[in-house]
């Protein structure tokens, strides 16, 4: 019996040391091309994009550089929504040095429609330890439960691990991939044409969440504070997506929140040909050839309300 | 109630804990009560189906044992055909359905069969099997009928094997519910890591793996052919690490109690050739196979042709158990006539020089490679598909490689996951290949040292718990 509760203790005691460790120290093996630890260890970008992957793939950061002349990079995380983007909005905005001109911050319809959620957990992973912090309160706060709880214990200690196994393998590959945040070398190809006229876009709704409304207040505040110019900009999406009478309905809803808190919108559709199958990678994301056109739109956009 | 779920958890630490809190008299009660609540987890009403065989199989054998002459052989009859007839329905009537109505086609008849529209009893080939093989042995004069109705429903019905294995002769494990189990830390030890090893594979490996896998052979006629190729490697891998892991926690489960069950898998992607390969991979079955089939049909002691159609009738059905799809009938055929062809090449095949055996090892796998294929695809159809694909389109271009590894998330985290996984399975056959060429320094020390052991058992939990995939998948055979 008492070999079988050594073992049990040691098990334990090691799990315990080692998860700490992993919570404590892992944002150091972060990449440093993107994501949050690569906007807050390189120089000061001038334009900082926030969103989700339809923001990352709506991007060629190298070409808006171009055109804007202003250094930008892109943090981004697969299926961010309004609620998790405060806290990395904060990070970003904290070092006065440091503070960008210009945050520029997903309007993507589909988040403003569900309930806040984690879905990349490299958020996390990449979280200094009071970001993390910040994120677990927010969490627990939407959350609720012993299911929040598992969800929690399973970001902190299970995923990323691959990330520090493989890490002196890996990490210059991995920054090699991104430049700023954004895609390098990676061509997206375009939507089959049979395809295109099916595409659809699956909302948790049709109707803004209270959490992400009051989530864009709060980034509104924190760049108010700040002094940083805020805008919101939404992606072009494939014409069939764009006539979806939810997507039409959440993207109302999303302008009339853009309108009360005075904040600009730059909504990518208008003048962008969304009928054409090869500006498309899939129903929320844009190839190769629409990024380049979407960003040229954007870029002279941005110059004209710099201009302002 | 899977093994790889926070509920199996609780429910073995309790089983466990009753069992050993229990006087020796009332364990088989807990052990029946337990397994019966651990089967009603998936579909509570299939319990019936499982009490019908077990009812039927328990009075034929006593009766088998009673009588004598023709009787003997009418009351084994029964029992096959009843305990078939259960599985046929369930498993193969919609399989008959669907290939009816297509061979009426072909000749300009509607055969307007209906389906049947049920969900396959969990476990119900694993079972049936067992039941069988209780059945058979006693017919054969090599066991003696069990009266005790509990015990003989807890031989069919233990938790640990009951829904896929192994699949247990009644000789060695009938016996085992009449010992007195001690306490005793090193069968638990031993049982513990046995499962950290198997939650290891499952967690760790498969199901890793099993995440390139689904999206590659969802999405097969958009992937290139290395992307296909590497899907399928990672298939060998998966279904392996699954399986074996599965088998590796219901044997340790069964070992913290004191039981011993069957050795299923020993390092089968070891093998230099595709009959050893067979003897190393689901041991159980391929035993079972050899047993109740292969040898009755004459086996070895027949003329060559004979012996050569009696091994593709026994995969052929062997591949037909597996599931009701032609995939799995050309999987059991295919590999069947490996072993024909490798039967009518052993002359110059299976020579022994060093460098033949690595090359034989090689050819081995790459063919197994082939049979997963139609084993993971969902139609014959898409299997010959992805094979063309590989075969035509595979390049090797450094592009290639990082569009293929990328594939699996589309985004760059699929980078450290792929070399995650690499590792990882890297680490498990290299510990294989250690114990292969009995060398590895631990398997000396578990001979002599509990606490090298524990040590292992509490270093394979940290790595599941850090790399595993903690959401509960299904194991692929439970479909079986």
């Amino acid at each position: 019996m008492g070999t079988i509760s050594r073992t049990l203790l040691a098990a334990l005691l090691l799990f315990v040391l080692l998860g700490s460790a992993k919570v404590m120290l892992e944002h150091h093996l972060a990449p440093r091309t993107s994501g949050i630890q690569g906007e807050l260890s390189g120089p000061r970008p001038e334009i900082v994009l926030v969103g989700s992957s339809h923001t990352r793939q709506g991007y060629d950061v190298a070409a808006l550089e171009k055109i804007t002349g202003l250094r930008s990079f892109v943090v981004a995380y697969d299926g961010l929504d309004p609620a998790n983007m405060v806290p990395l909005v904060r990070a970003v905005l904290r070092q006065a040095g440091k503070r960008p001109k210009f945050l520029v911050v997903d309007a993507y319809c589909a988040t403003f429609a569900r309930e806040p959620e984690i879905e990349d957990p490299r958020l996390f992973f990449d979280a200094p330890p009071e970001m993390k912090k910040e994120i677990a309160e927010a969490y627990l706060r939407t959350h609720k439960g012993e299911e929040a709880w598992l969800d929690l214990w399973t970001l902190a200690t299970n995923k990323g691990s691959e990330l520090i196994l493989t890490f002196p393998l890996v990490s210059r590959t991995l920054n090699g991939l991104s430049y700023h945040g954004g895609y390098t070398g990676k061509t997206v190809s375009g939507v089959e044409p049979e395809r295109f006229a099916g595409l659809h876009l699956p909302l948790s709704g049709s109707v803004l969440r209270e959490e992400q409304a009051a989530a864009l207040s709060t980034i509104r505040s924190l760049a108010n504070e700040a002094q940083v110019r805020l805008l919101l900009a939404d992606a072009p999406m494939p014409g069939p997506v764009e006539s979806q009478p939810e997507v039409i309905a959440m993207q109302r809803q999303v302008r009339e929140l853009a309108g009360r808190l005075e904040i600009p919108l730059f909504e990518g559709a208008n003048g962008f040909p969304v009928g054409d199958p090869a500006l498309f990678h899939d129903s929320n994301h844009l190839s190769t050839a629409g990024r380049e056109m979407y960003t040229e739109q954007f870029g002279k956009a941005l110059l004209q309300l710099a201009a302002r | 109630m899977l093994f790889n779920s926070p509920g199996f958890c609780v429910f073995f630490i309790v089983v466990t804990l009753l069992y050993y809190l229990l006087p020796w008299s009332g364990r088989w009660k807990l052990l029946l009560l337990s397994s019966c609540y651990f089967y009603m987890s998936f579909v509570p009403a299939y319990i019936l189906i499982l009490l019908v065989t077990i009812v039927i199989d328990y009075a034929m054998a006593i009766l088998i044992a009673e009588s004598s002459g023709a009787r003997r052989k009418t009351y084994l009859t029964i029992s096959i055909v009843s305990t078939c007839a259960v599985l046929g329905v369930f498993k193969y009537y919609n399989f008959l359905a669907v290939t009816s109505r297509q061979v009426g086609s072909l000749f300009g008849i509607a055969a307007d069969i209906p389906l049947a529209h049920f969900i396959l009893p969990i476990g119900l080939s694993f079972h049936t099997f067992q039941s069988l093989s209780y059945v058979i042995e006693v017919y054969r004069g090599a066991q003696k009928p069990e009266r005790h109705f509990g015990i003989y429903s807890l031989y069919v019905m233990f938790y640990p094997q009951l829904v896929a294995g192994p699949i247990e002769r009644p000789q060695n494990l009938l016996h085992q519910f009449y010992e007195h189990h001690a306490f005793d830390a090193e069968n638990i030890i031993q049982g513990l890591t046995l499962m950290a090893w198997g939650f290891f594979q499952k967690m760790v490996i498969a199901d890793r793996a099993a995440q390139y896998v689904t999206k590659a052979y969802g999405n097969w006629q958009t992937c290139s052919g290395l992307e296909l190729l590497l899907a399928t490697v990672l298939f060998a891998v998966q279904i392996y690490a699954d399986f074996a892991g599965y088998s590796s926690i219901a044997i340790g489960a069964a070992r913290v109690m004191g039981f011993r069950l069957m050795t299923n898998f020993n390092h089968p992607y070891f093998a230099t050739s595709i009959g050893e390969f067979w003897r190393r991979w689901h041991i159980s079955l391929s035993t079972w196979f050899k047993d109740y089939l292969y040898i009755p049909l004459g086996g070895n002691r027949v003329a060559v042709p004979r012996r050569y159609l009696n091994l593709l009738i026994t995969f052929t059905v062997s591949g037909l158990w597996h599931g009701a799809n032609w995939t799995f009938v050309i999987w059991g055929f295919y590999n069947g006539a490996l072993l024909v062809l490798e039967g009518m090449a052993a002359k110059w095949w299976l020579g022994k020089g060093p460098l033949q055996t690595q090359l034989r090892r090689v050819v081995t796998l790459a063919l197994i490679l082939i049979g997963w294929v139609f084993f993971r695809a969902e139609t014959t159809g898409q299997a010959f598909g992805i094979l063309g694909r590989i075969a035509r389109s595979t390049s090797l271009s450094i592009g290639s490689i990082q569009e293929a590894i990328l594939f699996a998330t589309g985004d760059s985290s699929a980078l450290p996951a792929m070399a995650a996984l690499t590792i990882l399975t890297g680490g498990m056959f290299v510990l294989e290949g250690m114990q292969e060429r009995e060398a590895l320094i631990f398997d000396r020390r578990f001979a002599s040292s509990t606490t090298w052991r524990a040590a292992a058992a509490v270093l394979l939990v940290q790595v599941v718990l850090f790399f595993g995939v903690l959401r509960a998948s299904s194991f692929i055979y439970f479909q079986f």
